[in-house]
């Protein structure tokens, strides 16, 4: 099932962000190839380990239903601010091949 | 024999209505399946919304759903996040909403009863796709960090007697 094209690609994507990236569902899902998977995505991670979730966001900044406190303390361990479970875009977000950096 | 007078207990509550603008249309051009397919999105997104900020869905009406809360500003982040969200969920239809809060009497546990459940139903016909229309009253209250609300003038609503000012509430 995680050697599907699909779960590669979307591995692929997950697996190039570092510390201060952060996409949403549907940038990974069109990064990787197939655009309108956001919840696929979102799926993908819900099901596999060892890839870097706690980078992904959904398209308003809210983070990961049931995971909030975790997401939010690994993303501002990585310098991303975090206000009321969502991830804020204070500063202007630049991009940085196509993912959004908010810092 | 005199009838007997009940008191009758009202509740705080913030109450929202968000539905699929255009959804009869797309129904006649794409057909019954995909009709049921964006709404099965729409009912998925607005569920986990929800959730995750403890709304309750109190019921689904065809193509929309009407949410309460106890407290304003969670309803109106939990509407806002929904409408951000629709595009990434593939809900092809763009989404409306009213907003209303205020004094309401709680019917057999499950069911409210109020002028603003009727004003909160009232906007979202009036919202225009992609616009979630509340009265300014809702700006006395604080707004979620992300949200601004801007006003957009006294407008007749259909139904009640004096036009009210209402505003557009957005994720900043």
């Amino acid at each position: 099932m995680n050697d599907t094209p699909f779960a590669l690609a979307v591995a692929e994507v997950l697996d190039g962000l570092g510390p201060g990236d952060v996409m949403t569902y549907g940038e990974v899902a069109a990064e990787a190839g197939f655009p309108g998977a956001a919840r696929a995505v979102g799926t993908f991670l819900r099901t596999t380990s060892g890839h870097p979730w706690w980078r992904i966001i959904a398209a308003s900044g809210r983070l990961a239903p049931g995971h909030e406190q975790d997401q939010a303390r690994r993303l501002r361990a990585e310098g991303i601010m975090v206000d009321n479970g969502r991830v804020r875009p204070d500063a202007e977000p630049h991009r940085r091949s196509a993912r959004h950096r908010y810092r | 024999m005199a009838e007997r007078v009940r008191t009758v207990k009202r509740v705080d509550r913030a109450f929202a209505f968000i539905d699929l603008s255009g959804f009869t249309a797309f129904t006649d051009t794409r057909g019954d399946a995909e009709a049921v397919a964006v709404l099965a999105r729409f009912r998925a997104l607005v569920r986990e919304v929800a959730a995750s900020r403890a709304v309750r869905v109190s019921k689904w009406l065809g193509d929309g759903a009407m949410l309460v809360a106890i407290d304003l500003p969670t309803l109106i982040e939990t509407v806002t996040d929904i409408v951000t969200e629709a595009p990434e969920w593939r809900i092809e239809l763009p989404l409306r909403a009213g907003v209303a809060h205020g004094a309401v009497i709680l019917m057999e546990g499950d069911d409210h009863i109020g002028g603003a459940v009727n004003l909160a139903a009232r906007l979202c016909d009036e919202a225009q796709p992609n616009e979630v229309l509340a009265p300014s009253a809702v700006t006395g209250e604080p707004l979620p960090a992300n949200t601004t609300a801007r006003v957009v003038g006294h407008r007749k609503v259909r139904g009640i007697t004096t036009p009210i000012e209402l505003v557009l509430l957005e994720a900043a």
